[in-house]
């Protein structure tokens, strides 16, 4: 309670942020009584709407439910009857595609965060402009690229002045995929680049100056002093990508393709939409929505634990 | 180059001083001419197909449809603003925009009221759970909204805010909350003792603490986590899809992804709607890309 125990903090900035780290005394008497008042609304948040609803999610996923009328407990016969349906299957393996294409995602990154680095004239510029998808809602982007992609849009306008005839990109299994993963491109790199930009910035420039005076050229220089600063910012931008490959592409694709053509660009997400809002399966839906959470766990762990090490 | 480069990164302070580090590295004098130039052409192409569906939606917002198919490329032939007052008016932009107004606004004063109390609780004030608070942030944070997409929904019906406004605002303010809260106490760990201490030792109370002191010096943060949170309000369709089902209570993103099924002959009138929508969110993006750049790169050593 006295106001030494403040000057354990140390002065950086997320060097505190654990409290079990760095626990210390509050200087403000009976701040028992104002610690509870000030942290009650946003608990009362939290608990509304995430603690309550995991809990509603884990004790449904065992249950036949319609959303309206009680809940029947049926054991394991959600996710028996998941392993054996073939949307849940379709669905997954699109969304592994998805996962697979994040290394292009992250290396194109990369390379765009690199040529920025350069700081060639204009560099501001280009970063902005790179930066701009960013802010925009999913749904505008994959709005405005379902046009893009349509059969009379400017891809085929540009390949008909070449005297090719373009597909319906999005309506065709071969191309539909494909045309997503484009979209994916467009709409990440820019974030990704910040935070390889942000990586590049804690590479020290006389660590660099000096690769040259040693005579390394650009390729040696980026291999061998500049990658290996960037690992844990490679590894934190592969785990957010991946994350958003099995959770994050539901408005794409809504707006792209619906899922079609048939079930051709599904992701689970859609099936948890589609079987709790659509057809009434909130059971089911919610035993898909806590196996999605089996498998995004180890991705969330991975990133909270890249957060608390670059923090401690 | 002098200060920040040495630990950038580490801060989510926003001094505009820590942006130092993006100042010229002393490389650029080893730089040829002929690598100048392949730099700058790669950067333009990236750039082209950056922009080219911004052009797209920009140049086709002000043709008529007849225009548009002749050349979608071209740039309109007249500034006819008749597609926006179709967009704004009989498309319903006007009133998604005002809803979509209403929502973010809402909840980002909401979330960011209750986040930096709660911040500001586990970084200064002693209580049994502080702790226990923080981890639960940090592990929430991480949580895809999408995952809680059904038994969120069952629990707003449960609480009868299903298609109201007050039940997204509160949905959506508590969604943002761990990730400001972590942002805030990380920001709120590193102010200087010294001032902390001092408003103390003059009998500053709890309240008094907050309002004058860590509240004022804590504004970069707060405007790091405001703007972040105010994108995800405006952009987020799933759940506004889910919730609001009168047309109008519709947000933006919900209201367009409707209008793609009608408007789909019309591509002009809905990519007017859609400029109209993505105006504000170039307004933050121009006067808080700094602070969001920030909040992005946390996690980033």
């Amino acid at each position: 309670m006295t106001p030494s125990g403040l000057a354990k903090r140390p002065g950086l900035a997320f060097a505190s942020q654990s409290p079990h780290g760095a626990r210390r005394r509050s200087p403000i008497a009976r701040s028992q009584a104002w610690g509870y008042a000030a942290a009650a609304p946003a608990v009362l948040l939290i608990v509304i709407f995430f603690l309550v609803p995991v809990a509603d999610m884990v004790i449904h996923a065992f249950t036949e439910w319609d959303g309206i009328e009680a809940a029947r407990f049926n054991g394991l016969d959600n996710f028996v009857a998941l392993l054996q349906d073939g949307s849940f299957i379709t669905a997954l393996r699109n969304n592994l595609l998805y996962a697979a294409f994040v290394p292009i995602q992250v290396v194109f990154a990369l390379i765009v965060a690199m040529l920025i680095y350069e700081r060639t004239p204009g560099w501001q510029l280009f970063r902005g402009i790179f930066f701009l998808p960013v802010v925009m809602s999913p749904v505008v982007i994959g709005i405005v690229w379902a046009m893009i992609f349509n059969l009379h849009g400017p891809i085929n306008v540009v390949l008909a002045a070449l005297g090719i005839v373009g597909p319906n990109w999005l309506a065709v299994p071969v191309t539909s995929i494909p045309s997503i993963m484009i979209v994916l491109l467009w709409a990440s790199f820019g974030y990704n680049m910040i935070l390889y930009l942000a990586g590049l910035s804690t590479v020290s420039p006389l660590l660099i100056d000096a690769a040259h005076v040693d005579g390394a050229g650009w390729w040696a220089t980026l291999r061998h002093v500049i990658a290996p600063s960037l690992r844990r910012t490679t590894e934190l931008v592969v785990v957010l990508n991946l994350i958003s490959a099995f959770a994050f592409m539901l408005p794409y694709i809504f707006v792209m393709t619906g899922g079609g053509p048939g079930r051709e660009t599904f992701v689970v997400e859609l099936l948890i939409y589609d079987e709790g809002f659509v057809f009434g399966h909130v059971g089911y839906a919610s035993a898909i929505s806590l196996s999605l959470f089996a498998i995004v766990a180890v991705l969330m762990f991975a990133y909270l634990r890249l957060l608390r090490r670059s923090s401690s | 180059m002098t200060t920040g480069s040495t630990n950038p990164g580490r801060r989510v302070s926003a001094s505009p001083r820590a942006d130092s580090d993006m100042a010229l590295p002393s490389r650029r004098a080893i730089r040829s001419a002929p690598r100048l130039i392949a730099i700058s052409a790669m950067l333009l192409i990236i750039a082209i197909f950056s922009l080219l569906p911004v052009w797209i939606v920009v140049v086709s917002a002000f043709k008529s449809q007849l225009e548009y198919a002749e050349n979608i490329f071209a740039p309109p032939t007249s500034l006819s603003v008749d597609n926006f007052a179709i967009a704004w008016q009989q498309a319903r932009i006007g009133i998604f925009m005002r809803n979509s107004a209403i929502v973010s606004v809402g909840a980002v004063v909401l979330c960011i009221t209750v986040s930096v109390c709660l911040a500001y609780a586990i970084t200064f004030l002693e209580w049994r759970g502080r702790g226990f608070a923080f981890t639960l942030c940090l592990l929430l944070l991480a949580v895809p909204p999408l995952l809680l997409l059904i038994p969120v929904f069952h629990v707003l019906v449960l609480i009868g805010l299903v298609n109201n406004l007050l039940g997204l605002i509160l949905l959506y303010a508590a969604l943002g909350t761990p990730f400001a809260v972590f942002l805030l106490v990380s920001y709120m760990g590193s102010l200087p003792t010294a001032v902390v201490e001092a408003a103390v030792i003059d009998g500053a109370s709890a309240p008094r603490l907050l309002i004058d002191i860590v509240v004022p010096l804590s504004t970069p943060a707060i405007a790091t986590a405001a703007s972040l949170f105010f994108l995800f309000c405006w952009n987020e369709f799933i759940y506004t899809f889910v919730v609001l089902h009168s047309d109008d209570l519709r947000t933006l993103p919900a209201g367009l992804a409707a209008l793609q099924g009608r408007y789909f002959t019309n591509f002009p009138v809905l990519l007017a709607g859609i400029a109209l929508s993505v105006a504000p969110v170039i307004a933050v993006y121009v006067f808080f890309q700094r602070y969001l750049t920030r909040g992005i790169a946390v996690g980033v050593e």
